[in-house]
């Protein structure tokens, strides 16, 4: 278990809900997700997918409508939730001592699908500069670096669902070495026709075909991370962060709140349903966002944002613990969001007040 | 690793056309593939559970057993114990199945490279072969991804994330990369020529590292003999553009002091700095101003000319090399290199000497603007 204290003092998130924690809970309460239909083309012929779409039009508060239409998905979905971010942090950031780390599941498959769409239509002499330049995994951090002026440390994670926990981690290392003085860290993944179909032909006959039935989804989170002081009171932070092969948590690990990264998906539902000690409960939000693998962040950055003591109304089985510091004998976790991936290793984030 | 120490101060080694593709192009451009004597060191499918590995994954775990071989230690005798894994890779995270993407148009293809991809993370590929459960992380950070992860395992052992942690990159030669950089006019259809006036762009290559990095005094194990040390490290961004380095180099200089001062270096301790020397025209622009600049009088060389660009693997691929050349206290030539554009601060090694110093650089500049620089040294260097 890695403990490094670390204050968030700002979030930034981008799904389908919208792009705050108040509507995201807006529509936990009201137990309605927000799903867009997609036409998946297969072997020829074309069929309706509900999707977990991200509006990315208030991004245009923020870049410039021309730079806009040179930016692909990934990165406009980065972007927007890192500007976001640093709204709400209201920092001023230095430059050479800002970090910057993304994780990403599936890195910017539409520029990837467009490349090799440039190839297979024409000749491997159409193939396009540009496609190939966005495709490259690490395309959406440098968009948000350039966006943003980051010159410190910048770095993308690729671990499918332990992505987020990693990129954490990355982060409060980052500043636990001084390296940087604030770090910019976040996740986005995006839904693309080749995961839309994919997930079309992966998943038939084994969901039920109701709208509760979980949906490929896509968006972005950011938190903006600095350490956590001696001075002043605890502010919502990252308390612990853990990774590792077999989820084994003792039989007294009692978190407040636990928010489950549970896609619902067959192959994995043994793996959430023993996942919790007899009689600890859990929230599960990716009925709200979708399945992605990136989505842990937007867990955490969804609990940050109920811990404030501005927050807005929490749904049902929320609580708001009371502002305890780190390491005043709090037995219990104050939360817990927990994600396995397709081998069963699990990655753990544990907020805290710092 | 001995053989490959050895060849960069042979005959050189030259690009050859892809043998395992083809493209629609006139002539090619050529490629450092690895050569078929290689082939017996690749697993394809380690686990019959699971999907057949890709070719990055089965690199990446191939010199993941070298490097246990190396250190002599058994992997059995290091269950239990916390090691990492760090490995950085650009076509090992990638969606690039061309022939699954093609056929999906028309039909339902096997699902065999969704699956290959969703289970081959190389990270992941080699904590599972050898049960491990410390940090395990994949590093996407284009062409500075594999000393992303030299640099990131660094940091876990100095903040005692774990015991051991085998860090470094792997990259196989894929057809749409290398239609990629083609398309992006960064190819040269010639063996490339990393900082000479004439250097018309890259030749790519496939390969992996990996480094089996561990305290001294730390876990009870000794290896067989230590290699060099990882000092330290400096990283920093550009924020200029998506492919090209900032023109003044804003980022490398940054990260160039960094790694210094993190390794408590001096310029006059550098044996070399081993450059990233793609053999593009902005690139060594940018790169012989900067070493010009801050380390005048270094010798410093690309190792491009001798085994192309391993992308993602090329950090942790040239980290080795460096280091290996640091215990054998000899410079390669820069291969490649005949004559320094007008204008050019310095001009790389020409000719291979000795070296007395313990100490060097190794760099590498990626497409996103990330500048990443390890400080490495002999094993028996003590500043």
């Amino acid at each position: 278990m890695t403990t490094e204290p670390t204050r968030v003092c700002g979030m930034g998130m981008v799904g389908s809900f919208g792009t705050t924690p108040a509507e995201l809970f807006a529509r936990v309460a009201a137990g309605c997700p927000r799903l867009t239909p997609v036409v998946v083309r297969r072997a020829g012929a074309a069929s309706e997918l509900p999707i977990h779409a991200a509006d990315l039009s208030r991004l245009l508060e923020f870049v410039p409508k021309r730079n806009i239409r040179r930016i692909d998905r990934l990165s406009g979905l980065s972007l927007l939730a890192a500007h976001l971010a640093l709204q709400d942090a209201g920092v001023t950031l230095v430059p050479e001592r800002t970090g910057l780390v993304l994780a990403t599941g599936y890195g910017a498959s539409r520029s990837t699908a467009e490349f090799l769409d440039s190839i297979i239509d024409g000749t491997d002499l159409g193939a396009s500069p540009t496609a190939f330049a966005g495709s490259v995994h690490c395309s959406a951090a440098s968009q948000v670096s350039i966006g943003l002026g980051i010159r410190g440390p910048t770095l993308t994670v690729t671990q499918f669902e332990l992505s987020c926990g990693e990129a954490l981690r990355v982060a409060c290392r980052w500043l636990a070495s001084g390296r940087v003085d604030t770090v910019l860290a976040g996740a986005a993944d995006e839904v693309s026709d080749t995961v839309a179909s994919c997930w079309q032909r992966l998943t038939e006959g084994l969901l039920p075909p109701t709208p509760a039935a979980p949906a490929p989804g896509e968006g972005a989170a950011f938190l903006v991370l600095q350490r956590a002081g001696a001075a002043g009171p605890p502010v919502p932070g990252i308390g612990a962060i853990a990774t590792g092969a077999a989820w084994a948590p003792a039989a007294d690990w009692r978190p407040a709140t636990v928010v489950l990264g549970d896609d619902r998906l067959p192959c994995q539902r043994s793996l959430y349903q023993q996942a919790l000690p007899a009689g600890v409960s859990s929230i599960c939000l990716t009925p709200f966002y979708g399945v992605f693998p990136a989505s842990q962040m937007l867990d955490v950055a969804a609990v940050l944002a109920a811990w404030r003591a501005d927050a807005m109304e929490l749904p049902p089985g929320w609580r708001r613990p009371p502002a305890t510091a780190l390491g005043d004998g709090a037995a219990q976790p104050a939360a817990a969001c927990l994600k396995f991936d397709l081998d069963g290793r699990y990655s753990l984030v544990q907020p805290a007040f710092c | 690793m001995d053989s490959a120490t050895e060849a960069l101060f042979g005959p050189r080694l030259l690009p050859t056309p892809p043998r395992r593709f083809r493209s629609d192009y006139a002539g090619s451009y050529p490629a450092f593939e690895l050569p078929p004597t290689c082939a017996a060191l690749l697993t394809p499918r380690p686990n019959a559970a699971l999907p057949a590995l890709s070719r990055t994954a089965q690199m990446a775990l191939a010199a993941a057993r070298q490097a246990l071989a190396d250190a002599g230690y058994e992997p059995a005798a290091l269950r239990g114990r916390r090691i990492g894994v760090c490995v950085g890779t650009t076509v090992g995270n990638s969606t690039n199945f061309e022939n699954f993407h093609r056929d999906s148009r028309l039909t339902d293809p096997p699902l065999d490279p969704v699956w290959q991809y969703r289970r081959g993370n190389p990270a992941s590929v080699i904590a599972r072969e050898f049960g491990w459960d410390g940090p395990c992380m994949t590093v996407s950070n284009a062409c500075a991804a594999g000393g992303d992860a030299i640099a990131q395992a660094t940091e876990w052992l100095r903040q005692g994330a774990c015991d051991l942690a085998l860090a470094g990159g792997a990259d196989e030669l894929s057809r749409i990369t290398y239609l990629g950089f083609i398309a992006l006019l960064i190819s040269d259809r010639e063996p490339c020529r990393p900082f000479d006036a004439q250097r018309a762009g890259l030749n790519l290559g496939e390969g992996a590292a990996m480094l089996l990095l561990q305290r001294p005094g730390n876990a009870g194990l000794v290896p067989r003999r230590w290699r060099g040390q990882v000092l330290g490290y400096g990283t920093a961004s550009d924020a200029h553009h998506v492919t090209a380095p900032h023109p003044e180099g804003r980022g490398l200089r940054v990260a160039i002091q960094a790694a210094l001062d993190d390794a408590g270096l001096t310029r006059d301790e550098l044996a070399f700095v081993k450059a990233h020397g793609t053999g593009t025209v902005d690139n060594e622009r940018v790169e012989s101003q900067v070493l010009g600049d801050l380390l005048p009088g270094v010798p410093f060389f690309s190792l491009k000319g001798m085994i192309g660009h391993t992308l993602g693997a090329s950090g942790a691929v040239e980290a080795a090399l460096a280091l290996a050349c640091l215990e054998r206290g000899r410079i390669p030539a820069s291969a490649g290199f005949r004559e320094a554009s007008p204008g050019m601060l310095a001009g790389p090694q020409s000719l291979a000497c000795d070296t007395q110093r313990g100490a060097a650089l190794a760099q590498s500049l990626a497409f996103g603007g990330t500048n990443t620089v390890l400080a490495l040294a002999r094993a028996d260097y003590d500043d």
